[in-house]
Parts: C-alpha cells; sequence; structure tokens
C-alpha cells in the first residue's frame, strides 16, 4: 500500500518513540507499569498543546518563542478572577485569557508582517515584553487558589483501569487536538496555511492572502498559547508570572521532534502528538534515573539542533526517492 | 587566447549547446548575440566553470583545460564581469579589489600597497575616486568599473561582459567603451554580450550569431549589416507546431491605460475575449514586471487596470484573482508550485472557496476535480497525490495550467509558456491555449521565443525598455519586423 | 591628501553609528533630571555594568553582520564562569582557570559553528538549542549554586578586581575606574583592531553581503563561518571573566538574558538581521545606551520589569530605524532567493 517510497520519513516520529521507550525499558524497571505510562500520557497532554501552539507558526515558516510569556501574560492578566474568592462566573476569565493571547498573538503577526521583522526577533522582543508586563502586573505576589470548576479541567482523574488513571488533560487534550488537526487539515484556512509555508510565493501568486494568513497562524498561536496558561494555571494551583519561563523550549522541542521542518510548510498535530509523548518519556525516563531537570534542559537543547537537522535531512530525502522514480502513466501504474 | 572546440551540452530535455566552435583572438572584442535561450550566457558559463560540458573541450591559451571552476578559470586569467554584480556593497573599492587575494604584512594587511596599487588600476581606468570609498556609495556604472578593475588586478587576459550597458548611462556607456578600447590595445581579449545591437559596431570586431543552441555563423562587424544580423538572429522557418484556429475576438476583456510601474513606463494595452495577445521583447524589456503589477504582486506607480470595465485595486493577487485574472509565472519551480505539497494540494488551491462548503474543504470533490483535469490534460502521474516536485518539467507545467483552468477565469496570462519544455509537451500547451480562447476567454502570452509568438498570437506588442514600441496584428508581423521593434531600431533599420 | 579640518569633522559625525546620537541625547537628558545619574559615583558603577554587554554586543555585532546570530552568549557567561570558579575551587592556579576558561568558551563557540556550517542549522535555532545545553551544563557544574571566590591563593582575581585610579570628589562621590575596565577596552581595541588592518573583518562583511561573490573570490566561507563562532564564544568568555570578577563568584544564572539585551545593543548600533552591514563601534555604543536606559531609569524610580518592557519595544524600534535605513539605500533592492 505504500505508494510512495518517500512516506516512511512521514512516520519517523513514531520510529524515534518507540526505540526511546524500548531504551528507557531496559534501563529502567518501573518504567512500563501501567501507573507510570498514566502519568507520562497526561504529562505529554500539557506538551502537546504547546506544541501545537509552536506548529501553527512554524508551518508557516516562522518559530515563535514567546508561547510561555503569553501563558504567564494571559493568565496573570485574569488571575484575580479565576481564584476561590472570586464571584465572577468562571467563563469570564476563560474567555479573557484567550482574548489576551490571542491579543498578543496578533502583536506578534504585526510585526512579521507589516515590520516586516523576523518572526524569530518579533517573538524574541515579545517574550521579554510580555513577560516584563507580567511582572508589572503582579509583582512578586501569586495569585493561589485556583477555583475547582477550573482545576478539575487540569487534575480531573475520570477513572482508573488497571492501574491506568485516565485524567482530564488527556480528554481535553484528545478533544483539542481533534479539533486543531480538523482546522488545519480539513478547512480551506488550513490548506491555505500549509500552501503558505510551503512556498509563499507560489501561495501569492495563486491569488492566497499570504500575509493575513500569517498573521492569522500568529494569533491562532496566541490563543493556544492562552489554553495552555489555564491548563498549566490550574495544574499548578496559582497564577504567576514566572509560568513557562522555558516552555517556549519545550514548545520548540515538541514541534521539531514531531517533525515540523523550520522552513514551514511541513508538519502535522499527530506528529506533534508524537513529539509530546517523546519530550515526557524522556522526561519521565530522566525522571527515573534521577537525571537533575538542568540537564535534561542541556539534552532538550541537543535534541533541537538534532531534530533540526535530521527533519531537513529526511525532507531532502524524501524529495530524493521520488526523484528517481520515472512518472508513470496511468496505465503503467496499474500494470 | 579561447577556443570553444564542439561543446555540447545537454540539460534535462533541452540541448541548450550544439557542438560549437568559436576562438577568442588576443585583443580582440568577440560580440555573441542571439535570442533568449540562444546558449549565449551557458557558453559563458563553461567558459567560467560553473557548468561542465558534456563533450568538446575548452582551450585556454591553447593547452586544453580538463578540469574547470569559477576559481581554477580565474587562475588562468579568466575575468568575468555579471550583469548582477559581485562586489562586497559595505567594503571600500580597494577592499573588494584585492578580496580573497589580500596582500599581506605579517598578519596585518598591506593597506599602503593595497591603497596604491588601487589607485593605480583605477587611474588605468580613467578613474579618479579615493580607493577607500565604500562601494555601495557608487553608482551602477563605476560598480562595474571597479569589476573592470578587480579582474585588471587578477591579471585577467580575458574578461566576459554579459549586458555591461544595460544599466548605465549614456556617457556612463562613452566611459567604458573607452576603457575597453584601451584593454584592447593592452591585448585583453574579451567576450561582449548584448542585445542593443548598435553598440556592437562601435566595440565590437567580429560577431558570433547563436540560434537554439547553435552556432549561426562568426562574422566580421566590417561585412554585416545590421538587418542582416537581425535575419540571421531569427532566422526560422516557422512549423506547423502551433495550431491556431483564429476566431473574431468578443469584448474587452483586459485594459491596462497607462500604466507605470518599476521597470515599465506607460503602458497601454488591451486584450479582447477570443484572443491570444502576444507580448514580445527582450529580457529586461520590462514585460514580466507589467505582468506582475496587472497579477497585483507588485505595485504601481500610476495608471489604471480593467477587467470587464471595472477598475481593479492594486497590489492583491486575490483581488486579480477575484476579477478573473491568473498569472502563469516564469519560474514554475518557485512562483507556481510548491514542491513539497502534491498535484491535489497545488491545483485546488486557486479553488478551495468554490469547491469546500462553509471554509471546509471537501476532499471528495478535489479528488473528482483533479482527477478530471488530470485525464482531460493527459498528465503522466500514477495518482493526484504525488508530489509536485516528482514531476517532469512539461507535466509541472500542466498542473499549473490545470490549476487556472479550474478557476474559471477570463484572462490568462502566461508568462514564457514553454520554456524548458520538451516539443511534445509544448504542442500540448499550444493546443491547450487555443482551446481556452476558443471557449472565450482572453490570453496575455509573454514570450521570448519569436515563433512561438508569431505562430500563437492574433496580435503582438512589442516592449523595449520599458516601453511599448509596437503592436501588430498577426497578418502584418514577421520576424524581421518584431525584432525591429525589440531592439528599438525603428528610425535606423527601416 | 590633506583635507580641510572642516570637511573631515563633517565626514566623521557622518560615519558616527546612530547610536551615538541616541547615547548623547539620552544622556544628556537623564543627567538634567534625574538626580545622581550625574554623579561619578553612578557613572563608575555604569562604566562597570554597561563593560560586560559592550563586549556581548559587539560579538553579536560578528555574527550579525555575517548575517547569523548567537543567542547562546548568555549561556556561555554563565557556564564559563561556573568552569572558571569550579577549577579554582579545585585547588588549580588561577591564571591557568582563567586560560582554561577561555578555551572552554572557544570550544563552545566552535561547537555552534560546526552545527550551523555542518550541520546547516539556521543560527539562531542552532544557538538557541545550545544556549539550552550550556544553561543545563552551567546549573550541573555548580549544582545550581553560587560558587565564590576563595579569600586566598587567588593572587591574579584579586589583582583584577583592584581598582586604577578611584577620585574623591569633594561632594563625596567617588570616581573609581577598575583594572575590569581594562580589561574590557583592550578586549574592544584589539578586536577592532583586528577587524580594520585584518582579512577578518573584510571576509565578516564579505560572508553577509554576497557569500557567493566571497566563494567566487577564493574565500573558504565555511572556515570563516566557523571562526566567527568561536570569536563569539571567546569574547562570551571574556565577559564570563569580567562578571567573575565583578561580583567575585560565580552562578549559573548570571547570564540570563544577556543574550537579549546583546541582540538590543547591537540592533541600535545599527547592524541590519539580513547581514552584510553594521558595525562594532556601533554595537559598543548601542550597551551604553541599553544600560544608561536601564540604569537611569532604575534610578528614577521605575520599576526593572518595565525597563525590559521598555528594552523589548527599543528592539523592535531599533529593528524598524534599520530596515527604513536600509530601504533608503540603492543596494538595498538586491532581491535574495
Amino acid at each position: 500500500m505504500m505508494r510512495d517510497k518517500g512516506r516512511i520519513y512521514d512516520f519517523s516520529t513514531f520510529f524515534i518513540l518507540i526505540a526511546i521507550i524500548i531504551a528507557f525499558s531496559i534501563f529502567g524497571n518501573s518504567f512500563l507499569k501501567a501507573g507510570n505510562i498514566s502519568n507520562i500520557i497526561n504529562q505529554a497532554s500539557f506538551l502537546a498543546i504547546i506544541g501545537v501552539a509552536q506548529l501553527v507558526v512554524i508551518l508557516t515558516g516562522g518559530i515563535n518563542l514567546s508561547i510561555g510569556s503569553i501563558m504567564a501574560l494571559s493568565t496573570v492578566l485574569c488571575g484575580p478572577m479565576m481564584l476561590r474568592e472570586s464571584t465572577v462566573p468562571v467563563i469570564v476569565p476563560i474567555i479573557l485569557t484567550l482574548v489576551f493571547g490571542s491579543l498578543v498573538g496578533l502583536l506578534n503577526g504585526f510585526m512579521v508582517t507589516k515590520l516586516n521583522i523576523p518572526a524569530f526577533l518579533a517573538t524574541f522582543a515579545t517574550m521579554y515584553v510580555a513577560r516584563g508586563a507580567a511582572w508589572l502586573y503582579i509583582g512578586q505576589g501569586v495569585y493561589y487558589g485556583i477555583k475547582e470548576s477550573i482545576r478539575f479541567w487540569a487534575t480531573g482523574v475520570l477513572f482508573e483501569v488497571g492501574g491506568f488513571r485516565v485524567t482530564m488533560p488527556m480528554v481535553v487534550v484528545t478533544v483539542f487536538l481533534l479539533i486543531i488537526w480538523f482546522v488545519i487539515s480539513k478547512t480551506n484556512l488550513g490548506r491555505r496555511l500549509y500552501f503558505t509555508g510551503s512556498n509563499t510565493t507560489a501561495a501569492e501568486f495563486s491569488g492566497v492572502p499570504t500575509k493575513r494568513i500569517v498573521v492569522i497562524a500568529h494569533v491562532l498561536s496566541g490563543l493556544i498559547s492562552g489554553i495552555a496558561g489555564i491548563m498549566y494555571v490550574a495544574r499548578i494551583n496559582a497564577a504567576d508570572a514566572n509560568l513557562g519561563t522555558q516552555y517556549h523550549f519545550d514548545a520548540i522541542s515538541v514541534a521539531l521532534i514531531g517533525g515540523a521542518v523550520m522552513s514551514g510548510g511541513v508538519g502535522s498535530i499527530w506528529g506533534v502528538a508524537g513529539g509530546a509523548l517523546i519530550i515526557a518519556v524522556i522526561q519521565s525516563g530522566m525522571n527515573n534515573m534521577q537525571i537533575p531537570s538542568e540537564v535534561q534542559k542541556a539534552f532538550l537543547g541537543v535534541v533541537i539542533i538534532f531534530a533540526v537537522f535530521f527533519n531537513n535531512w529526511f525532507q531532502e530525502k524524501k524529495m530524493k526517492v521520488g526523484d528517481t522514480q520515472p512518472a508513470k502513466t496511468k496505465s503503467e501504474a496499474k500494470a | 587566447m579561447v577556443e570553444f572546440r564542439h561543446i555540447t551540452k545537454r540539460f534535462p530535455g533541452v540541448l541548450a549547446l550544439d557542438d560549437i566552435n568559436i576562438e577568442l583572438k588576443p585583443g580582440e572584442v568577440h560580440v555573441l548575440i542571439g535570442e533568449n535561450g540562444a546558449g549565449k550566457s551557458t557558453l559563458m558559463k563553461v567558459l567560467s566553470g560553473a557548468y561542465k560540458q558534456d563533450e568538446g573541450e575548452l582551450l585556454i591559451d591553447g593547452k586544453v583545460v580538463e578540469k574547470n571552476s569559477p576559481i581554477i578559470s580565474s587562475s588562468l586569467g579568466i575575468g568575468m564581469i555579471y550583469q548582477e554584480l559581485n562586489l562586497i556593497p559595505e567594503l571600500s573599492i580597494m577592499k573588494n579589489i584585492f578580496l580573497g587575494n589580500e596582500k599581506k604584512k605579517g598578519i596585518f594587511d598591506d593597506k599602503k600597497y593595497m591603497y596604491q596599487k588601487s589607485k593605480e588600476y583605477l587611474s588605468m581606468l580613467h578613474l579618479d575616486i579615493d580607493p577607500n570609498t565604500l562601494v555601495k556609495n557608487l553608482g551602477v556604472g563605476t560598480q562595474q568599473m571597479v569589476e573592470i578593475a578587480k579582474a585588471i588586478s587578477k591579471n585577467s587576459k580575458v574578461l566576459v561582459l554579459d549586458e555591461p550597458t544595460s544599466s548605465l548611462t549614456d556617457s556612463e556607456i562613452k566611459e567604458l567603451f573607452s576603457i575597453i578600447r584601451m584593454l584592447k590595445e593592452k591585448g585583453v581579449g574579451m567576450f561582449y554580450i548584448s542585445h542593443r545591437l548598435e553598440e556592437l559596431y562601435e566595440v565590437g570586431d567580429r560577431v558570433t550569431i547563436m540560434r537554439d543552441g547553435t552556432k549561426v555563423g562568426t562574422y566580421d562587424l566590417n561585412e554585416i549589416k545590421m538587418d542582416e544580423m537581425i535575419e540571421k538572429i531569427a532566422g526560422r522557418k516557422i512549423e506547423n507546431l502551433y495550431p491556431r484556429n483564429r476566431i473574431k475576438h468578443g469584448d474587452c476583456v483586459l485594459e491596462v491605460k497607462n500604466l507605470t510601474g518599476k521597470g515599465f513606463e506607460n503602458i497601454s494595452l488591451k486584450v479582447y475575449s477570443g484572443e491570444i495577445a502576444g507580448l514580445s521583447g527582450l529580457v529586461g524589456a520590462g514585460r514580466t514586471e507589467l505582468a506582475r503589477a496587472i497579477f497585483g504582486i507588485d505595485n504601481y506607480t500610476s495608471g489604471e487596470i480593467f477587467v470587464n470595465g471595472v477598475k481593479i485595486n492594486k497590489n492583491s493577487t486575490g483581488e486579480a484573482v477575484k476579477a478573473g485574472i491568473g498569472l502563469l509565472p516564469e519560474d514554475r519551480k518557485i512562483q507556481g508550485l510548491a514542491l513539497k505539497k502534491n498535484i491535489r494540494e497545488n491545483m485546488v488551491i486557486t479553488v478551495l472557496s468554490s469547491l469546500g462548503k462553509k471554509g471546509v474543504a471537501n476532499l471528495k470533490k478535489e479528488k473528482e476535480v483533479c482527477q478530471k483535469y488530470v485525464d482531460e490534460l493527459e498528465i503522466a502521474t500514477p495518482t493526484i497525490e504525488k508530489l509536485a516536485g516528482f514531476l517532469s518539467g512539461g507535466t509541472q507545467q500542466k498542473v499549473v495550467i490545470a490549476k487556472w483552468l479550474m478557476a474559471n477565469l477570463k484572462l490568462f496570462i502566461f508568462d514564457e509558456p514553454t520554456r524548458g519544455i520538451d516539443v511534445g509537451a509544448k504542442s500540448e500547451i499550444y493546443r491547450l491555449m487555443d482551446e481556452l480562447v476558443a471557449k472565450g476567454a482572453a490570453v496575455l502570452m509573454i514570450s521570448s521565443d519569436l515563433p512561438e509568438v508569431l505562430g500563437m498570437s492574433d496580435r503582438i506588442y512589442i516592449m523595449s525598455q520599458g516601453k511599448m514600441t509596437g503592436c501588430l496584428n498577426h497578418d502584418e508581423a514577421d520576424q524581421n519586423l518584431v525584432l525591429t521593434y525589440a531592439y528599438n531600431q525603428t528610425e535606423e533599420a527601416v | 591628501m590633506k583635507k580641510d579640518s572642516k570637511r573631515s569633522l563633517r565626514e566623521l559625525i557622518r560615519l558616527l553609528p546612530n547610536s551615538t546620537y541616541i547615547f548623547v541625547v539620552l544622556f544628556i537628558a537623564f543627567v538634567a533630571f534625574i538626580p545622581n545619574f550625574g554623579s561619578a559615583t553612578n557613572i563608575s558603577s555604569l562604566i562597570g555594568q554597561a563593560a560586560i554587554l559592550m563586549i556581548l554586543s559587539s560579538a553579536m555585532s560578528v555574527a550579525i553582520i555575517t548575517g547569523g546570530i548567537d543567542l547562546s552568549v548568555g549561556g556561555i557567561v554563565s557556564l564559563v564562569g561556573v568552569v572558571m570558579a569550579q577549577l579554582v575551587g579545585h585547588g588549580m592556579n588561577d591564571v591557568m582557570s582563567i586560560l582554561l576558561g577561555l578555551a572552554f568558551g572557544c570550544l563552545f563557540g566552535l561547537v555552534n559553528g560546526i552545527v550551523v556550517v555542518k550541520l546547516k542549522v539556521a543560527p539562531f535555532i542552532a544557538t538557541f538549542g545550545m544556549q539550552g545545553v550550556a544553561y543545563g551544563l552551567a546549573n550541573t557544574l555548580s549544582d545550581s549554586r553560587a560558587l565564590y571566590m576563595p579569600d586566598e591563593g587567588v593572587p591574579v582575581i584579586k589583582a583584577l578586581q583592584t581598582n586604577l585610579l578611584e577620585w574623591m570628589f569633594p561632594s563625596g562621590n567617588i570616581l573609581t575606574i577598575s583594572v575590569q575596565v581594562l580589561i574590557t577596552i583592550v578586549t574592544l581595541m584589539l578586536l577592532i583592531l583586528f577587524f580594520k588592518k585584518t582579512v577578518f573583518g573584510t571576509y565578516i562583511y564579505a560572508l553577509g553581503g554576497n557569500r557567493e561573490a566571497a566563494k567566487l573570490s577564493n574565500i573558504r566561507t565555511d572556515k570563516w563561518n566557523i571562526m566567527v563562532y568561536v570569536i563569539t564564544g571567546l569574547l562570551a568568555s571574556v565577559a564570563a571573566l569580567l562578571m567573575l570578577l565583578r561580583i567575585n563568584s560565580a552562578q549559573p544564572t548570571s547570564g540570563d538574558g544577556l543574550e537579549f539585551q546583546a541582540v538590543v545593543a547591537a540592533v541600535l548600533g545599527g547592524n541590519y538581521l539580513a547581514g552584510g552591514r553594521g558595525s562594532i563601534p556601533g554595537a559598543i555604543l548601542g550597551a551604553l545606551v541599553v544600560y544608561t536606559v536601564r540604569n537611569g531609569l532604575s534610578l528614577a524610580g521605575v520599576n526593572a520589569n518595565m525597563i525590559m518592557v521598555v528594552l523589548g519595544i527599543v528592539l523592535v524600534l531599533g529593528m524598524v530605524m534599520n530596515e527604513v535605513a536600509v530601504r533608503g539605500l540603492s543596494f538595498g533592492d538586491r532581491r535574495k532567493k
């Protein structure tokens, strides 16, 4: 059924995942227990959200370094309304968080398309500006004690099967991934997004409003960062300005391991899901081996570099494999 | 000094150079002339080592060059002066002249020596500028002189000048010619490529005319007249490759009024439904720039564009597509297709909104429509899910055409539709264009291939150096007339 | 050869990077409006703080002129500081420790260069990943703790921490010029000397301005491009040494955010991010601007977080300014594929 040999490269993420799981199960004996697997998937759910926030921008050929800062700013601004003692309906801070996230994304998109600033620098500036703004707003304080109705989404356990706990984040993320998958793979917007990323010039020559598409991608990324912000705040039961100082790092790792190519146009939601699982497995495995979190960050740095290298290499290979196949007409192919 | 012996070079599907023999003598200015794609640049790239010939040999100073590369050829005394300048804008003239070839005292630059030498080279070229001036502060003409100085500093015995006058003012051209004469006296041999015929007589000694990768002949410029030369440049019989059923044209679809923008000036033209309007001219005449402005890729400074009498907005391709204009770009790999995406995704990008419902793509319908066009255009592919990057040139072009056929356009702009495509695919594309106009669409075809323009067009617009120089009906047009307008030689040659 | 002095003065003014004016205006305004800003004590501390950033921004400038960027300089400052402190802590002679630290920084830069050139990873993502590596290593080697310099057995470090000049003003203000400032000046002078007087500067501009032309001129572009990251690594290590001397300890977080400030300073100094343009003196003055803003605003009682927001906005404005400056030039229209 493999129509193109090149397709094998699309599944590289899952090969890596399997290899890593095998490696860790050999080194750490408690690794394959149901409880641990449940923990890993739960952790991967959070990573998948920020990975998708990164993916939508990488698909256009850009990058978003400000994801962690957007998470902090948008939740801190709504922090007081999320507290247990607040009388504001739950939906208000949630909606507002998403709005704030989208607004910061809009600002990023504006800098990239109108001011012609490369995405990595525009979002690099935003990373500091948004974080600074969050600190300005809250000072050194913390909004502690989040409403149970919000916390439930990030900490709730639905049921347990043989030690495997099915948690709310798993459900939330499954739904979330399905929605985003639908948006970027099934809608016209998503198709234009991919096309713009694969070749902006050709997209423009086909009447696609490429600048608008890039802005939309940044807004979407900001919005998803807002969602991620709520999930993390709900999990740690507090909103503070230091939320996710390193999450842009995680987000890039997840998206890149998921097969996204930095030049744009290549990458998928399911790749990100796989990437999130890989990072979660690595983190859990390294925790099992009692490797300090700082070393884990160093490791992620190396992972990012090699992921970029291998994705490019895979992409080149893929194009080469296809190149050697002679073009056949329909009748020849059937024979 | 330089001799090409039986040089042959093939590109996939095209014979770019076919058994070329040319000899350059010391102190000679040897002009190369021919239409675009005649093989002049390819030949010069063989000389510079950018390309390797498939057959034949290249001799420099009587010795066969076995292995060539830009670095080797430069060490053998070949100096290339490209249209696109190869200078570093932020560095001084002196540093540019000695780039990669610095004279050192210990680890430090020997500035004194380089300054003195640069000064010498510049004064040799009658240039009185401080060698410490930054190149970015110089005019284009002076920058070209710096390139020449750089070539002299490397003791180049052979210079290749590729369209050196295209961006120079008249006085700068005079200056350049006097330098060329001075270099001749020193025994430097030069290949000179230019589209401006009158120049050739001023500086050239001999001319080699090329056409379709073959050499037509080498002539002494004292012995060949300009109209004779034009005839030899074109000189092809029009084969019966062009299936045209000319019909009476309908209403005006596109009207361009006094359009001025970067690369073109005060252009007015009309294209009617049911006709193919050719747009001819030389490279750099401003045709592609005009097409880009009409399609909304680039902005223009003044003038108006109407489609079916309705004015369309500047600078938006989306707007142009909505109005019913589609552009088949010159460079299909960069502008026409996303090579990482498959045939279907490439084809339907123009019609996503009309195929899907409420913004959701309809995969089933897409597949149906694409398969229909794949069958209809006989696109050679096992599946519509094949990546565009895997297809051959002709097939890729068909995919680009299919993508616009779907969009139900009123006006198709084809920019060099058959460049780099083999003969079989060519005639299919011609047949398609004919069908299009038969169905009532209008076509504006930019082409540098003269027989193609003459064979396909109902009317032919001709541009030269950014201006519209003529418009001919297909029955009054012939190769010489079109070329005369394209070289803008109306007064002298007719 | 001799020009009249008026003309050469005008030319000199024209050659000054834009950041000069910003600096002069800001400085005068701050002296006039912010109490204590102009005091000798404050100026001394301003220079001391800015010294580190000057070195980092000139390193950033070198990378940016080639069309690259080095986001790992902050990480290298932390990491190399920790390496030096650990070596001293393990009883190694302090001169040896410093030299090994510098060598380690070069090695780190070499890895950056190899990743960029040989693995063809875009500079910003390569050095971004390496920043993570540096951060992780710095924390691991220090156990995430500050490592203090011992009081004895480090004569050279003590010597480098002394002041060259202390001038007590009648008002009680003290102007101090330390050896660290001397190190900074010597480093920057050497860098500018090599930049101006050897092929190094020429090739840096050639790499960023027109890499194809550089290749055609027989320049080994790959080698020089790797060299650039070795040099940024070395300069960042010198900054690490200065940091170590200043706070008399090495902290795994001491370099956090410095890469951001260095980019801001370099951009303010007219370094255009597409490469090929920019200058080291501009970046050095840019660093002064950044620290004048930080110092001035904090003396004026502005919240430290607000300053970060301001710097981010300054970065964006600086990039827009450079973009406009380039578009105005005739050379700016050259299309890149």
